[in-house]
């Protein structure tokens, strides 16, 4: 029961773990907290099912819908926080705009593809197998899969690339990275649409896993992968994957050993405990003050 | 500086959960009650022939005719009134096709607002040419008219409102839909009957009807000497993963499970319960009788049980052998009428027409008479429930249907 618990937890965990790494992405390299984050991961997933439903080829949908997202990733920032940036708008402006763009997008979706729940195929159903009394599905298995190795891939342009030096910079003091003659502009382009193509692919396998999607999947992950990424310490992408994967595991063993209605609130909880001794996170570096 | 910053961030975050977590709980059943609030009847009005001629004299002589209908025609709840409307129109122009009356109707928009419904029924009850007053979608609407109906000594026969003080309002007031009182605890009978089973767990909706739902059925699951081994509650359009309290469920041992969710929330109940291995017999209530369900399960929900009160209408219906010949003859008139397959509530409106115009025609247009008529009704059969009655303190019970998921559509079984 433990195992099987714990198994359904790393699940839950991953597919937050998914969101959580382009949500701290733009964390690190903007310091701004990307409400439209969640929305990004359902319209990827409605994207999925709708180029499919009109191509019949899944794969290719995807991969449409992966750009798609990406691209819309692109438009948020470059239509709405860039003017913001470059009037020199307090970053709080910025925040409430992600917000309103969140709500922008789920509104849209809701108009042109009604709020019901849709269907969704799934694509990775490869039949379960047991350890010991648990039961393991292969979707299971692929979803953790792709969550660490986005994860690895990501590191690696993060800390081994020209590229990810550039967002490192940028993230460290714009005003120095463009005297260095970094191109900020595309540079946090770069990371929306990085964190939109992410959000697309996690849509789409959670989509899988369920069998269905809706219009509030974003809003109902929403507060979940602010607390992993905090959990992990925003900023860092391998914390952002052990704090899904801690939060997933905690609320389905407090949903499975005490009660499935505080399950939430025992997690909360936690987090906040955890914060009190670690206020930058599990992975978080303490942050030197700049005078 | 920065680290002012980095409070105002987390307080943000901390209102932006907050905030979502009071939107997950507004997003309450959707009428959920309405979907199984269903329930009328067609073969009622056959046995008064002789009675017609008497009665339609009578009904001239008073002057009266007609029937007044209040439904939200405009606004959110438009197309459940229009679906209620239409019910109500087909059932009008068959019953005169049929017995050569002339009743007529009068439909009056209340736009699923109370204070709407108010206005409407002050008008209604001032029209002399007026038998009764039917309607409307939602309780609260069906409630704040109840008074002037009540007051005027006007007979007030709603199609919809299944809340459970509503026919206790006053003496005119019924309505054709089973009382959700009632509900949970006839699901509790047919499902023992039918499974034979003894342990059951119960996964519920965290909201005022759902507890109470579940309370009733595990009661009457008890008292039929059922155990059940699991209650577990979980907040509605929050949840989709339900794998850590089924887990419990299986560890529990449970023979049958009983979801009283949704049909999105029911379809993640059963295609997980598959994934876990789940063997026990898997249950709904009549809100997962929809093919929205059965697209998401595909074929994975078959052998699943749904209780409801109210029957199944699909595109096939009127070849079925499970569906009798007055239900088939509505359905079949409904689509040619309007293009589209009725709903419970087109069939509810319908019913609640032909009932109440079998009684006029056997006792004319006194609403005294008609409502003792009504409060005497044993059962009667209808297109939106079989063995429809009025209990002693006149609220509707009805018979419970039981379907099982069969190669992805809904058999009916009992």
């Amino acid at each position: 029961m433990l195992l099987q618990q714990i198994i359904n937890g790393i699940t839950i965990g991953s597919t937050y773990a998914l969101v959580a790494i382009g949500f701290t992405m733009v964390f690190g390299v903007l310091e701004l907290t990307n409400f439209a984050n969640g929305s990004l991961y359902m319209l990827g997933a409605y994207l999925s099912l709708m180029l499919y439903l009109a191509t019949g080829n899944f794969w290719v949908s995807f991969a449409g819908s992966i750009i798609l997202t990406g691209a819309a990733g692109y438009l948020i920032e470059r239509l709405a926080l860039r003017h913001l940036r470059q009037k020199g708008a307090p970053k709080l402006s910025a925040l409430i705009t992600t917000l309103g763009m969140s709500m922008l997008l789920d509104n849209l979706v809701m108009i042109c593809f009604g709020s019901e729940s849709k269907p969704f195929p799934n694509k990775l159903d490869f039949g379960r197998f047991t350890i010991g009394s648990a039961v393991v599905s292969y979707t299971q298995v692929i979803i953790l899969a792709v969550a660490c190795i986005l994860m690895l891939i990501l590191s690696l342009v993060v800390y081994k690339t020209k590229l990810g030096k550039a967002m490192r910079c940028t993230a460290q003091n714009m005003e120095a990275a463009r005297l260095m003659g970094i191109n900020t502009n595309q540079i946090i382009a770069m990371t929306f649409v990085i964190a939109g193509a992410l959000a697309c692919i996690s849509g789409t396998l959670v989509g899988m896993y369920y069998s269905s999607i809706d219009v509030s999947m974003g809003s109902m992950i929403g507060m979940k992968i602010f607390a992993s990424a905090i959990l992990g310490g925003v900023g860092v992408l391998p914390g952002a994957v052990v704090g899904g994967l801690c939060m997933g595991i905690l609320e389905t063993v407090v949903a499975g050993f005490v009660s499935s209605g505080y399950r939430d609130a025992i997690a909360f909880t936690v987090l906040i405990v955890v914060l009190l001794f670690r206020p930058s996170g599990l992975f978080g570096k303490k942050q030197i003050n700049k005078v | 500086m920065k680290k002012s910053f980095r409070k105002i961030i987390s307080a943000m975050a901390g209102i932006s959960m907050i905030a979502a977590l009071a939107g997950c709980g507004r997003q309450a059943a959707p009428e959920g009650s309405g979907a199984a609030a269903v329930g009328a009847q067609t073969q009622a009005v056959q046995n008064d022939a002789p009675g017609t001629q008497a009665a339609d004299g009578s009904a001239q002589e008073s002057g009266k005719n007609k029937l007044a209908y209040f439904f939200p025609l405009t606004g959110e709840q438009m197309q459940y009134g229009t679906m209620l409307q239409r019910g109500a129109e087909l059932a009008l122009e068959l019953y005169n096709e049929e017995h050569g009356t002339s009743y007529t109707a009068e439909f009056h928009d209340d736009k699923g607002d109370a204070t709407e419904a108010v206005n409407v029924a002050n008008k209604i009850v001032a029209d002399p040419s007026v038998i009764a007053g039917l309607g409307s979608y939602s309780s609260s609407c069906a409630m704040a008219a109840a008074p002037i109906f009540e007051d005027n000594e006007m007979l007030l026969f709603s199609p919809n409102a299944s809340h459970t003080d509503f026919p206790a309002m006053g003496r005119f007031m019924f309505s054709c839909v089973m009382s959700q009182k009632y509900e949970g605890a006839q699901f509790a009978d047919e499902l023992f009957k039918v499974t034979g089973a003894k342990k059951l767990a119960i996964i519920y909706q965290n909201t005022d009807q759902g507890v109470l739902a579940s309370e009733l059925f595990s009661d009457q699951w008890k008292s039929l000497g059922g155990e059940v081994v699991a209650m577990e509650a979980y907040v509605t359009g929050s949840t989709k993963d339900f794998s850590p309290v089924l887990s419990k469920i299986k560890e529990a041992g449970a023979e049958v499970i009983y979801a009283s969710a949704a049909y999105n929330e029911a379809a993640q109940i059963f295609l997980q319960a598959k994934n876990l291995n789940i063997e026990a017999q898997l249950v709904g209530p009549g809100m997962c009788l929809k093919n929205e369900l059965l697209e998401i399960t595909e074929d994975k929900a078959d052998g699943a049980i749904v209780l409801s009160s109210i029957p199944y209408f699909a595109e096939d219906s009127a070849e079925r052998d499970d569906v009798d010949e007055a239900t088939k003859n509505f359905i079949t008139r409904f689509t040619e009428k309007y293009g589209e397959i009725p709903d419970g509530f087109a069939a509810s409106s319908y019913d609640t027409t032909n009932i109440l115009l079998g009684f006029i025609d056997e006792v004319g247009t006194d609403s005294d008479a008609l409502r003792q008529k009504l409060a005497a009704m044993r059962e009667f059969n209808g297109v939106s429930g079989y063995n429809m009655a009025f209990n002693e303190n006149k609220e509707m019970v009805k018979g419970i249907y039981v379907f099982e998921i069969r190669d992805n559509t809904f058999v009916r079984i009992n």
